[in-house]
């Protein structure tokens, strides 16, 4: 073979161009499905800050600020067992869209 | 210009732009489902962590099994069931989530209410009196005639120091117990028979049964009592109506004995409770590691002494035990080796006997205490004996036999 046709070389640019658009489409779907690196910060941090917070013994509502990162504390009471707060830890970025929380029972003696 | 090859190029090309990004989709695919799981299971670890702080409460009550949930309706299911292992209590968590599912095991017990109590003895009117190299550290209970250093066989109380510590005023009676666990103990020890599930000989050599599995309960026959060289670990509990053989090849490990009485072999090293009707006898430098338990407990028919023998150069950590519920003429004794170490409590609703160079780390309660010298036998005297309350560890936790002496619960250990 010495040349291509016309047409040859129309079905190889259109079947490159598909691949990319492929190619594109499969890397933007799994970029914004994978964790942003903020949210799995925020994941990571969370259990941390639990435990700072529990640490410290003020069990009161609280919004505060660490790195680039929101929380914000609330407490309440265990129905049952009046020892026991329910903590409520919540995680935002700076636009306010919450990424983490948990949940977990503390001993309020812990506070004394 | 385009070579003619130019179509099976493209397609080489596109072949492997498809792999590269079926690459990238597969490595995203894997590490979001990894985070998830990661995700998943913090949750869990969360969930146990909380069922544990219910686990520790008064409120949920030991012989309870229960399914809960912590927050709300979803991804918090717990199970949690709180049951009585020996003197102590055993609470057993899951918590899952779909098929996820992680669980726990733990022991469980009561902080001390006083850390410093070093001494009761029962007030009988007649003071302690102590001699030699003996030591008290801690707070005494002491009967109103206080106590007095005495001279005895050559030899007076090197110290200036009676009490290092404070002195109170003990009552005629022994502190209080808790009856119902005492009642439960006793129950299991007299309906022994009857809550067996088998009835035979020790199948092999080793038996190691889970805390998340059911209990073992294995009545050995009278024939099949020594225990020499078997391995028993975990979640069994073994009976006998004769007496029970520990040798010093024997491995126990949270295991509890329940029979008459109980030998204990020299050498002996291990982890148990038990539960003996009339007499428990450990050997010399036998080693019983926190948390153990050596409990003999008479029944209200017996007409003997009920006793418990610990040879010299031992090492027992946690609770030894004797206790009748009616105050007899033989009252039950408990008789401690020349240079052995308990850490922990001693409890003897009766007689407490020291030989020389014997210590306490931890607390000491009796109505008598006896000493034994090469010539005679000393009533209420400490001879060489020393009591040292400030040296059992802080770490410590008690039973909730001594209820009225007991905070709230912490985790003792974890079990496999």
């Amino acid at each position: 073979m010495k040349s291509s046709s016309i047409i040859e070389t129309i079905v190889a640019v259109l079947i490159l161009l598909i691949s990319f658009a492929l190619g594109m489409m499969i890397y933007n779907k799994v970029m914004q499905s994978t964790y942003a690196d903020i949210k799995l910060r925020a994941n990571l941090e969370q259990g941390m800050v639990a435990d700072s917070l529990i640490q410290a013994g003020h069990f009161e509502k609280e919004l505060f600020k660490r790195n680039d990162l929101s929380y914000e504390v609330n407490y309440k009471a265990q129905v049952g067992y009046p020892e026991l707060l329910v903590m409520d830890l919540q995680c935002f970025d700076g636009s306010g869209q919450r990424l983490s929380g948990i949940s977990k029972l503390i001993r309020r003696r812990d506070e004394e | 210009m385009i070579r003619a090859s130019a179509l099976y190029i493209s397609l080489i090309l596109s072949m492997l732009i498809v792999l590269i990004c079926g690459s990238i989709l597969l490595i995203g695919y894997t590490y979001r489902m990894e985070q998830k799981k990661q995700e998943r299971r913090e949750r869990l670890q969360n969930n146990l962590a909380s069922v544990r702080e219910i686990a520790l409460q008064d409120e949920f009550k030991t012989g309870v099994s229960a399914d809960l949930s912590l927050f709300g309706p979803e991804g918090d299911s717990v199970h949690l069931e709180k049951k009585n292992w020996g003197i102590y209590e055993l609470a057993v968590m899951k918590a899952w989530m779909g098929t996820d599912t992680l669980r726990s095991a733990l022991l469980l017990a009561p902080v001390l209410k006083d850390t410093l109590r070093a001494l009761y003895l029962s007030d009988e009117d007649r003071p302690l009196s102590i001699s030699g190299k003996s030591l008290i550290k801690g707070t005494a209970y002491l009967p109103k005639s206080g106590i007095r250093a005495s001279y005895v066989e050559g030899s007076t109380y090197t110290d200036k120091t009676l009490v290092y510590g404070a002195t109170k005023d003990s009552g005629r009676n022994m502190p209080d117990l808790d009856m119902g666990l005492l009642k439960e103990v006793t129950d299991l020890m007299i309906g022994l028979k009857e809550t067996a599930q088998n009835k035979a000989s020790f199948p092999g050599d080793s038996l190691v049964n889970s805390f998340y599995q059911p209990e073992l309960k294995l009545f050995l026959d009278a024939g099949h009592v020594d225990l020499s060289g078997k391995i028993i670990k975990g979640n069994v509990v073994i009976l006998a109506d004769t007496t029970l053989i520990v040798d010093a090849d024997t491995q126990l490990d949270k295991v509890i004995l329940i029979a008459p009485h109980v030998a204990i072999k020299s050498g002996f090293k291990g982890n148990v409770q038990v539960f003996a009707t009339d007499s428990i006898t450990v050997g010399d430098r036998v080693q019983l590691d926190y948390p153990s338990a050596l409990l003999v407990l008479k029944n209200d028919t017996a007409k003997f002494q009920i006793r418990i023998d610990i040879g010299k150069n031992c090492k027992l950590s946690g609770l030894v035990f004797a206790y009748e519920k009616e105050r007899s003429t033989l009252m039950p004794i408990i008789a401690i080796g020349a240079e052995t170490v308990i850490n922990g409590e001693l409890f003897a609703k009766g007689y407490l006997k020291f030989d020389r160079k014997s210590l306490v780390q931890g607390t000491v309660s009796a109505i008598r205490f006896m000493a034994k010298t090469s010539a005679s036998l000393y009533e209420n005297y400490l001879i060489d004996t020393q009591i040292n309350r400030p040296a059992l560890s802080r770490y410590y936790l008690g039973t909730k036999l001594f209820r009225d002496q007991t905070l709230g619960n912490k985790v003792l250990c974890g079990l496999k």
